[in-house]
């Protein structure tokens, strides 16, 4: 038995035990202050730290006669720090009256956060300052709320370039991890914002603050120098704001299409419009979820850009791709006459019609072409054969993007013969096919961009420039980076033939199709086109250029629904030439008015196609 | 020798220099931790402990000088006072942080927790040393457990765990001084063991094991006893599930977060997390008097009570936690010195009772803030904010002073 342990060897025992304890508290102290000391004192110094960002300002965007068109203004931003928020629920409760937002939408954004949530996430937008006021009269009853004067995004000509600037937005967590942006920050969503979203998002800067554990900023931090947010280059676009607005205007707010203005010898953009548009806006404050979904199910796809993604047939415009094939394989001559056109042709048990149902009699090329003439065009097509039609129609590039710098581009469908083999089988399509794409029709489907940049081609020696909407950016120190003019491709066509297609472009505004467009000041080529649409009333396209021996502009038009191309299309190409043309000096001002254009229906259907 | 009542004699002068110095590296910290706070009210905190040091002051003195016999006679009156205090506190306590422990007397406030360490080491002091029992009897024991018992319970009522927990300590080490054999230590030790395995099924089978195959033949014990010991562990184990349910959410959290701080960051463990990056921190010679980041800017969580040795790690480094760690082991030292060198078993107990209510407190509190035990809530003598504690650690010291300087009485 253990018995009692004499009087001093107790005392030496509590000694020794606490000996013992006091040599643990000095091992742990010296792992801790010496062996950690590191690691703790990081840790101590992003204790206090806090990075508080300071955006940049986005770089602003001009056009080719350097009027804004869109920059950043300052405004308040609200946010909310997660890390500071105990009760969601409650404060957003609180704040969606005078936020006006949606209480869900607060507590959303911040559920969000999943890391780093001791970063402010940004709320709301562009908040108007009483509302400001409020919130800082009160911030007790607003625990970690915090608002910041930032920049919101400014569209000064909102609606009418909606597609081509595009918008911005804030980028959110998965982006961040994969992008390296910040959480929270602005970054282009689509359009040229997008495109040059490097060159115009500029460096943040970053202030450094001391803060307590509860938030309580001390102040700035002395061993730790702010850094000021450098802003994003000016970018300057090759629009002119002019013809834009005379574009837009045309189609007024009923009616859908897209139209293209470029400089066929550079591949400038001069004006690019698809219809309708939204207010891009929105997207720059706060977009509430109704707006955007009032946006998004719209019928009539405002969001959607056509100029780039819209694929259409692209009806009569297409015969001089056939025409110039059929040259350039010596199938014709201008002098050679296919079997008269008598309102259709036969063709096995099918009676294919033309246009015109009076008929056109027996024509050459250049005939076929002013009129438009269907009949010839199955007959070339079917001359030319799918295979050599389908390796002309990928040689003019309607295979492939045209190199337009603005996101999202579609490529259109030049079908050959292994596509009908694989899509209808190898014995159940033959070689009526050909009578459609001769003409433009059937599963031939092109972008308006694709059609613009083809036709620039044919009438710029065969040379087809990369279309752009970029002019140039310009650092905030002034050092300026001018686009230079990049050739996409040469047309598969000689210079004789590209002198018969011109012959018949001028011959089509001159005498044919669309002589009712013609300017009387400045000799124009083009050719009206309509695109069928199972769905509804034919696509009205026109594709035009001036002066004709030189031209200066192109113009590519579709209208939606609108029937021929004579009647709607061409007109608003002459409307915006006359425009461009009065600014030139070569048309006089004051003009004679440019409206009205076109209503529906207004007595001319007799007018070619 | 000849018997003087001025206290410098016989080294009471150094132990009121190693008490004054920690009571000034209190006041130093607590005027860092609070003088800048964003709370007025604790802007002044500095100013106070200074005030409860001048009264502290005249307690030690008056301790050393009042004959420890006084205490011996009155000790039944100061126990009565204790329980009371802690009866009322239970209807009419300021409560704070969930737990009553406060009586509010304008700006100052008393803990009668703390007056009941004092009134708890004289009371049993006194019993075991007027029993005539042998101390290895059970009904002395027995008897012994009701004096701790009572008080105890009063305290985990409040519920303070960590006094509780003190209590616990000091009256085994006072048993243990007192002769008591070590089998019946391991009556009252075994069962904290068993609690603590019964969390996990195989840790409480690996502690029967080591309890029955290796305790069991050592104490060679009889066979009553050992069914005894073996039995107490199986209720207690099996119902410290229970006792766990009883706890204050806040106490279990505690625990939990001790054994695993990383668990919520932000919540529980915020406060270990926090400690040890402003002591790690703080580096071999701190990050200087008033610079401490973790301090300043309220990263440290009742910086200027439980955690304020955080505070002088971070601000002081090693080399001020090392000093403050060197002056406790001084005065333990010269407290056990006391009880072993004293004639009179009744002052030998006070000082061993007041030495390890010093030792324990420091050691759960310094362990308590480097993440070596759970956050207890038991102050750091001399150095934490709070006048009862200042109060209680000079009349601890003063007792020590007053046994040693008196060892030759015998009672
Ligand atoms: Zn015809």
């Amino acid at each position: 038995m253990v018995d009692q342990v004499p009087k001093t060897s107790r005392g030496w025992i509590l000694t020794g035990g606490l000996v013992a304890a006091i040599l643990l508290i000095l091992a742990k102290l010296i792992y801790l202050q010496v062996f950690q000391y590191k690691y703790y004192f990081q840790m101590s110094e992003e204790n206090r730290i806090r990075v508080l960002p300071r955006s940049a300002m986005r770089g602003k965007i001009v056009d080719r006669e350097g009027r804004l068109l869109a920059s950043d203004r300052p405004a308040y931003t609200v946010s909310i720090i997660p890390s500071e928020v105990s009760k969601i629920d409650y404060l957003a409760g609180e704040l969606a009256p005078l936020l006006e937002m949606d209480e869900k939408a607060i507590v959303r954004k911040v559920a969000d956060r999943r890391t780093r949530k001791y970063e402010p996430v940004a709320i709301r937008r562009d908040l108007s300052f009483p509302a400001v006021c409020i919130i800082e009269e009160s911030s007790e009853l607003f625990p970690g709320v915090v608002y910041q004067l930032d920049q919101t995004r400014t569209y000064y000509y909102g609606k009418s370039l909606c597609h081509l600037i595009g918008y911005t937005g804030e980028v959110d967590e998965r982006e961040a991890k994969d992008q390296q942006f910040r959480t929270g920050s602005i970054i282009g969503r689509a359009g040229v914002e997008r495109q040059y979203d490097q060159s115009l998002r500029g460096i943040d800067g970053v202030d450094y603050l001391e803060v307590s554990a509860t938030g309580r900023i001390i102040g700035p931090l002395e061993d730790r120098p702010s850094k000021d947010p450098l802003m994003g280059d000016e970018l300057a676009l090759t629009i002119d704001m002019d013809l834009q607005m005379a574009a837009d205007s045309c189609f007024g707010d009923t009616l859908s299409g897209a139209a293209i203005f470029l400089d066929p010898k550079t591949g400038e953009i001069l004006a690019l419009v698809s219809k309708p548009t939204f207010d891009p806006n929105l997207f720059a404050g706060f977009v509430s979820r109704s707006e955007y979904q009032s946006l998004a199910g719209d019928e009539r796809l405002p969001l959607f850009d056509r100029t780039i993604r819209g694929t259409y047939p692209p009806g009569s415009t297409a015969k001089i791709l056939t025409a110039g094939a059929a040259l350039e394989e010596g199938l014709i001559t201008t002098e050679t006459h296919f079997g008269p056109c008598r309102g259709g042709m036969q063709f096995g048990n099918r009676f294919f019609k033309c246009w015109d149902k009076r008929g056109h009699g027996s024509l050459g090329l250049l005939a076929a072409l002013e009129q438009s003439c269907d009949v010839y065009f199955y007959q070339l097509g079917l001359k030319l054969g799918l295979e050599k039609w389908s390796k002309y129609a990928r040689a003019c590039g309607f295979d492939q993007t045209t190199g337009l710098d603005i996101p999202g581009e579609k490529i259109g469908h030049a079908p050959d013969e292994k596509w009908y083999e694989k899509t209808y089988g190898k014995y159940n399509w033959n070689k009526s096919v050909m009578l459609n794409l001769g003409i433009g029709q059937g599963e031939f489907l092109v972008t308006p961009i694709e059609l613009a940049q083809f036709y620039a081609g044919v009438v710029n020696h065969g040379v087809v420039m990369k279309p752009h909407v970029i002019r140039y950016l310009r650092t905030p120190k002034g050092e300026t980076n001018y686009y230079h003019a990049e050739i996409a491709r040469g047309l598969p066509f000689s210079e004789e033939t590209l002198e018969i297609l011109k012959e018949g472009l001028y011959r089509v505004v001159q005498s044919g199709t669309a002589v009712r467009s013609r300017i009387p000041e400045v000799t124009m080529g083009g050719k009206t086109g309509t695109a069928q649409n199972p769905h509804g009333e034919d696509h009205s396209w026109f594709v035009g250029y001036a002066p004709a021996l030189d031209p200066q502009i192109l113009g590519c038009v579709i209208v939606e629904n609108a029937g021929h191309g004579s009647t709607v299309a061409a007109p608003f190409v002459k409307a915006v030439f006359v425009k461009f043309f009065q600014k030139k000096g070569i048309i006089k001002m004051p003009p004679p008015p440019l409206l009205p254009l076109v209503s529906a229906g207004n007595g001319v259907n007799s007018a070619a196609n | 020798m000849l018997q003087t009542r001025n206290p410098f004699t016989s080294g009471g002068w150094s132990m009121f220099v190693a008490g004054a110095l920690l009571t000034i590296i209190s006041i130093l910290l607590v005027y860092s931790a609070n003088h800048n706070s964003p709370d007025p009210r604790l802007q002044d905190d500095w100013v106070k402990q200074i005030i409860w040091f001048v009264l502290a002051a005249v307690v030690f003195f008056a301790t050393t000088a009042i004959p420890l016999r006084m205490h011996e006679i009155f000790a039944p009156i100061y126990y009565g006072i204790a329980i009371l205090m802690l009866l009322g506190l239970i209807l009419f306590g300021a409560s704070m942080f969930g737990a009553q422990r406060w009586y509010s007397l304008g700006a100052f406030s008393i803990q009668p927790a703390e007056i009941g360490k004092v009134a708890f080491i004289f009371m049993l002091a006194r019993y075991l040393t007027y029993s005539r029992r042998p101390i290895s009897s059970l009904r002395k024991i027995a008897a012994a457990s009701a004096i701790c018992g009572v008080i105890t319970l009063l305290v985990v009522r409040q519920p303070d765990l960590g006094s509780a927990v003190i209590f616990a300590i000091v009256f085994l080490v006072m048993m243990f001084w007192e002769g008591m054999p070590v089998k019946y230590l391991l009556l009252f030790i075994t069962p904290v063991a068993s609690m603590i395995a019964s969390s996990s099924m195989i840790a409480w089978i690996v502690f029967f094991a080591l309890l029955i195959f290796a305790v069991v033949p050592l104490i060679r014990s009889s066979l009553a006893f050992t069914i005894t010991l073996v039995a107490i562990n199986l209720a207690v184990g099996a119902f410290s599930s229970i006792a766990w349910n009883r706890l204050h959410d806040y106490q279990q959290m505690r625990i939990k977060i001790f054994l695993d701080p990383g668990q919520d960051p932000l919540g529980a463990g915020y406060q270990i997390i926090q400690s040890k990056v402003a002591i790690g921190s703080g580096g071999l010679l701190g990050k200087g008097y008033l610079a401490g980041s973790q301090n300043k800017l309220d990263f440290l969580p009742l910086r200027h009570t439980d955690f304020i040795f955080s505070v002088a790690a971070e601000e002081f480094g090693m080399l001020g936690s090392v000093v403050i760690i060197a002056l406790f082991g001084y005065i333990f030292h010269r407290g056990i010195r006391a009880a072993m060198k004293s004639r009179n078993s009744f002052s030998a107990l006070v000082a061993i009772g007041a030495t390890s209510a010093l030792a324990f407190q420091m050691l759960v509190n310094i362990g308590m803030v480097l993440g070596l035990l759970p956050v207890a809530g038991v102050p750091l003598p001399f150095v934490s904010y709070g006048g009862s504690s200042l109060l209680v650690s000079w009349v601890f010291l003063g007792l020590v002073v007053n046994a040693e300087r008196n060892w030759q009485e015998y009672s």
